[in-house]
């Protein structure tokens, strides 16, 4: 095996941690919230599971920057100029900057949980994407609007009919 | 490409790439309603100005080189895309290692004070940021010079 299959097959599993501890942040949330608050066994599964997020990010940063190395270092600097990949990095600035909004409650709950769940899984749809025919950058940051705005309506309906109030 | 140039790349984005990863870091624990301990923030905050510190240098080597053995001016210009890359990475090496510095003596000095008074939490929090995004920045700025 060579040295990109095994930095390419790390950043997926980075990517799958990522996706994985986004989807199931959702979940926990949802799930704490139904009674109206997060009692501390909640609270000790939702830490854990951003744990896993940030670990998986660590991992898929770091050999994502090794394949752009690879990239580079084979001439090869062509790719580093594909509008997906600037998307890509583009969606993932969002997602670390609404976690700091969310943080600092700069930013609704509601709001800031449906931003970085769909973002996470359109970054990865995009990295699927990468390899495939060409996409104006703003295009695919125009259809990542739209998928922002119709992922929040579909997350609210869904707590609607859980009885959630975020 | 020569293995030397290589190796100075593959070091200063990575470096670069720890850098803004510790400033993220900080600001993650200084930004957080229960913020995180004294200790852990002058940690954060000692490894983001040492990254920084660390870029500044190999980025220094990495200009040289393309300034010294390549020839390249480093200057604002529009029409010549590479000058104004390593013009912009020029500036930022030292903004960055700057801004690591002000963020560790201000946590080593007040600690959690910091947080109480409005103007150094203003202050830290947008050096944070810059610090962030700077680090990003030259770590694209590190692969994308050609």
């Amino acid at each position: 095996m060579d040295l990109f299959s095994i930095i390419l097959i790390t950043h997926i599993i980075g990517a799958v941690l990522v996706l994985g501890g986004a989807t199931f942040i959702e979940v926990f949330l949802n799930k704490s919230l139904r009674d109206g608050e997060i009692d501390p066994i909640e609270r000790s599964f939702m830490k854990t599971t951003i744990s896993v997020l940030r670990v998986g990010l660590f991992i898929s940063v770091f050999s994502g920057l090794g394949l752009i190395l690879v990239y580079r270092i084979n001439d090869q600097i062509f790719r580093l100029y594909d509008p997906l990949l600037w998307a890509k990095f583009t969606i993932l600035f969002i997602v670390l900057v609404n976690t700091l909004f969310m943080l600092t409650r700069q930013i609704k709950l509601k709001y800031g949980s449906a931003i970085s769940f769909v973002s996470w899984y359109f970054v990865f749809i995009l990295g699927f994407l990468a390899s495939g025919p060409p996409y104006p950058y703003t295009l695919v940051m125009m259809y990542y609007v739209i998928t922002l705005v119709i992922g929040y309506f579909v997350l609210q309906g869904i707590r609607r009919m859980l009885g959630i109030k975020l | 490409m020569t293995t030397q140039l290589v190796t100075i790349i593959s070091i200063h984005t990575y470096l670069a790439l720890i850098a803004s990863a510790f400033f993220y870091s900080f600001l993650i624990g200084f930004l957080n309603k229960k913020p995180a301990s004294e200790r852990s923030l002058r940690f954060k905050s000692g490894a983001a100005f040492l990254a920084s510190l660390l870029t500044y240098i190999s980025g220094w080597y990495l200009s040289d080189y393309f300034v010294g053995k390549l020839g390249f001016i480093t200057e604002f210009s529009v029409s010549t895309f590479v000058s104004t890359l390593l013009y912009v990475q020029q500036l930022l090496l030292p903004t960055i290692a700057a801004a690591g510095l002000i963020i560790f003596l201000i946590i080593w000095k007040k600690g959690s004070v910091a947080r109480e008074r409005p103007l150094i939490f203003k202050t830290v929090t947008a050096l944070g940021f810059l610090g962030f995004i700077g680090g990003a920045a030259l770590m694209f700025l590190g692969v994308l010079i050609p």
